[in-house]
């Protein structure tokens, strides 16, 4: 041959071009898919670590002041007078509590929250409302001790 | 031009060649591309809350369990039963109750029993441990002098 120009084959670019955006496509579509999912993670991650403290909170301290349940002014929610045992007056008062407040002495004014005692498979108290159309849903448990036998405290938190 | 390496028509054949060494090098890019992708998509992933969370129903439950005196007790098919009802149903546990007493100046091993799920993998990157350390006293003086350490994972 004595044309040393080079020469492309419209077909097989074609097809290679087609192969490449294939392969591109799927490669972004994964990444976007994955970043996605972490966004969601963090946001979760947050979620879970905020409720997660305050629900520590509620089963290891009294709350600040720590008669808050007679003052009715609390800075801070607790209901413990010991470490996982829960005292039920602390705990009758927050579920009388307005919700709002509930929710802004607690710490999560940024979300919703549904918190609940079960003892023998009886739901004790309820405070705060059932999510039915949330985003995001967080759900901690805990074994605490009320009116001397085990019981079991979830806090839903949501948005 | 390379001389090793074939490409475009042959001369003589007039048969097609592929470029071994690009077509290499591009399988090796969109290898590392897929690799790169799946590794952060699909790493197994190790929840640190969750965790946490484990920890404290253990924790919480061995310690009512200790503040009831069960653990005292050793009534195992109690402790085990309590364990089940309490904890999530989302957690495998296994607990290893050790006795010791004290005898000749020294803690030496009585009995050691084991309850829950008797197989515990150890490589499980979501797997929480810990020991509670409890004494039981009989006429006012400690008899034995236990451990109850556990392990526990998410289901």
């Amino acid at each position: 041959m004595n044309n040393k120009k080079g020469q492309i084959i419209a077909f097989d670019v074609f097809f290679a071009l087609m192969v490449f955006s294939v392969i591109v496509g799927v490669l972004v579509f994964f990444w976007y898919e994955n970043l996605e999912n972490k966004l969601h993670e963090t946001e979760v991650g947050r979620m879970h670590l905020r409720a997660s403290t305050v629900m520590d909170s509620l089963v290891s301290t009294p709350g600040q002041p720590n008669n808050w349940e007679l003052s009715g002014d609390a800075n801070r929610v607790g209901l413990a007078f010991d470490r996982r045992v829960l005292v039920k007056e602390k705990l009758l008062a927050l579920v009388a509590m307005d919700y709002n407040e509930a929710r802004q002495v607690m710490g999560l004014s940024a979300y919703d929250f549904y918190l609940f005692l079960e003892q023998d498979w009886q739901i004790v108290a309820t405070v705060g409302t059932e999510s039915t159309s949330a985003r995001k849903e967080v759900v901690i448990e805990r074994v605490v001790e009320f009116e001397g036998k085990p019981a079991r405290l979830y806090l839903k938190v949501y948005r | 031009m390379r001389e090793n390496q074939q490409g475009s028509t042959s001369r003589f054949t007039g048969k097609g060649f592929v470029f071994s060494l690009d077509a290499f090098m591009a399988v090796i890019l969109l290898i590392t591309a897929f690799a790169f992708v799946s590794y952060s998509a699909f790493q197994e992933k190790v929840d640190p809350i969750s965790r946490l969370d484990t920890q404290r129903q253990l924790n919480d439950t061995l310690d009512i369990l200790d503040r009831e005196g069960k653990l005292r007790a050793f009534d195992f098919q109690e402790i085990e039963s309590d364990l089940n009802l309490l904890l999530s149903k989302n957690i495998e546990w296994r607990l290893k109750i050790t006795q010791y007493e004290f005898k000749r100046g020294q803690f030496e091993k009585a009995s050691e029993t084991v309850l829950g799920n008797a197989s515990v993998n150890l490589s499980e990157k979501n797997l929480v441990k810990g020991k509670r350390l409890f004494l039981s006293f009989k006429e006012d003086e400690v008899e034995y002098y236990s451990t109850a350490e556990y392990w526990a994972w998410l289901k």
